[in-house]
């Protein structure tokens, strides 16, 4: 591992929503280190909207569930009930729709009342989960203000440019970075689909002063 | 009996006024206020507050349409504890309104520079159906207070089923707020009133008309599962009736004084229309704030380990599209 990381917003997101074996790898990427994580205010404002926005749309699909559910379902749920619930679940539409369909799963026999209030209790888990996590990684994370915007990269960044602005200025930033910290300096990203692509790898450590890009990412092990 | 659309028509022709020397200009709204008045301050004595006040003078126009078949055109619009006066759209000078003596706000009373002869230029017989409406309101209903006179509205004439359920939720946490020794700082709720409070808030939960109040249903739905974590973590009746209020002050200003009102000015429509962004803002925030601070006082529950891996995968998924 490089001395110095410029954190992407997926590593926070990661750090701060994952459960177990998906959480220990972005905390054992965290606290294992000896490097110093930086992130700039651009990161910090992402993260924030992106962990709110996580967070509300979660919470208000499961509660519009309950709705759904108390306007439709009394009592002890049957087999058919459930069949009926998991049918009802919009793969397209509801933001929780795994974890619902996945929790329905064994719920026949089921009082609907503690059904919805657990449901409630996974909602509140998420939030308060990303909230803690949060408070507890934000003091390891120093502010890195850019002070240039190097428009002499934009050409040798071109594919990483246009593939997607953020990230050309996610590199940037980190290119910043690099330049003006002692020691290596590593962008660290949970974003395979740019950062992962071997050309933007190729363009990124010949162009800018980014010594390595560490892909903190999840492999999927669950297919929708 | 087929309602009557009181119009300027119904006002006398300058001929018929010849010897009218008044120097208002009153309509029948105006009117009605004035017996309303003039009534509470002859039979109940006593100050008159103004939420008794304007309570009363919609009960009387309800009744003029319904038992007279009138319709005076009365400024009104569904607020926080019901049916309200638009004050503010009526001539201010039939009403003498000083501070209270006993309270906080003021007293209202007949205007002592106003006399019946400043209603000759009305139509007789519209007089007359006014005149015995605040005679007949204030007899059924002078002797209710405010609070007896906003549960009457809310449980006769509420516009919607989830209001109806929103005043019982508020009524009840009211009663067991006061209920409590109140020589201590906090009152806790029994297990046995939270399964009560439960029941309310489903009952709210279901009523709710996605449709008809969209603008502030999301926020309703984070504010529903706040006050229920409130509950689990142990907050105070008292705490739980001052959120509900929040909700309830928001919910009237952003969405009920609009769809259940009447002769209310295009100004006053655009002057609220102008407050709701601000109104839903202030209430995402306290809602927001009282989250995070029931939050973090829980304890994680850990009901989102046994769908751990598909949530897991949701949430790369949600990375990934960033």
């Amino acid at each position: 591992m490089a001395d110095t990381a410029f954190l992407d917003k997926g590593i926070i997101l990661g750090y701060c929503f994952y459960t177990d074996a998906h959480h220990v790898k972005c905390e054992d990427y965290i606290e294992s280190s000896d490097a110093e994580f930086y992130a700039t205010q651009q990161v910090e404002d992402i993260f924030k909207k992106a962990k709110d926005h996580i967070i509300k749309k979660h919470r208000r699909a499961i509660v519009r569930f309950i709705r759904w559910l108390q306007q439709n379902y009394s009592g002890t749920l049957t087999s058919g009930d459930v069949a009926e619930i998991r049918g009802h679940i919009h793969r397209d539409g509801d933001a929780p729709w795994r974890y619902l369909l996945d929790y329905f799963d064994d719920k026949s026999g089921t009082q609907i009342y503690p059904v919805t209030r657990s449901l409630r209790q996974i909602s509140r888990d998420i939030e308060q989960l990303a909230e803690q996590r949060n408070a507890r990684i934000q003091p390891k994370v120093l502010g890195w203000i850019r002070l240039a915007t190097y428009p002499e990269l934009k050409e040798g960044l071109s594919t990483l440019f246009e593939k997607d602005e953020e990230d050309y200025w996610i590199a940037i930033d980190a290119h910043d970075l690099g330049l003006n910290v002692d020691g290596t300096t590593e962008l660290a990203t949970t974003n395979p689909s740019d950062f992962g692509d071997d050309v933007v790898q190729e363009e990124i450590l010949t162009q800018t002063a980014i010594d390595e890009i560490n892909l903190v990412f999840v492999s999927r092990s669950y297919s929708s | 009996m087929p309602e009557r659309v009181e119009r300027e028509s119904d006002k006398k022709q300058p001929s018929e006024t010849a010897g009218d020397t008044s120097e208002f200009n009153f309509g029948p709204p105006e009117y009605l206020v004035y017996r309303i008045l003039w009534e509470l301050r002859e039979n109940t004595g006593g100050e008159t507050g103004r939420t008794k006040f304007h309570k009363l003078c919609i009960l009387a126009d309800r009744k003029l349409n319904e038992e007279y078949g009138r319709v005076i055109g009365l400024p009104q619009y569904w607020y926080k504890y019901g049916k309200t006066l638009a004050e503010t759209e009526i001539d201010s000078a039939v009403i003498f309104n000083p501070p209270s003596n006993y309270r906080r706000g003021y007293s209202y009373y007949p205007a002592e520079q106003v006399s019946e002869s400043d209603f000759d230029h009305l139509d007789e017989d519209l007089k007359d159906d006014i005149f015995q409406v605040a005679i007949e309101t204030v007899e059924e209903h002078g002797e209710k207070d405010y609070k007896e006179l906003e549960k009457y509205q809310y449980e006769n004439f509420p516009p919607h089923r989830f209001v109806t359920a929103y005043g019982e939720f508020r009524w009840y946490l009211s009663s067991i707020s006061v209920d409590r020794d109140q020589t201590t700082i906090e009152h806790f709720i029994d297990p046995s009133q939270k399964s009560t409070i439960d029941e309310m808030l489903d009952e709210m939960l279901i009523s709710f008309d996605e449709n008809e109040f969209e603008e502030i249903y999301d926020l309703y739905l984070d504010w529903d599962d706040t006050i229920r974590l409130l509950n689990d973590e142990g907050s105070s009746a008292r705490e739980l009736l001052d959120f509900t209020e929040t909700f309830i002050e928001a919910i009237a200003k952003t969405v009920l004084r609009f769809k259940d009102q009447s002769n209310i000015s295009e100004d006053r429509l655009k002057k609220w229309e102008g407050e709701k962004e601000k109104v839903l803002s202030d209430l995402e925030n306290k809602i927001q704030r009282r989250r995070s601070s029931a939050l973090s006082g829980r304890s994680l529950c850990g009901e989102l380990r046994g769908v751990s891996d598909a949530y897991n995968e949701t949430i790369s998924n949600e990375l990934d599209d960033l």
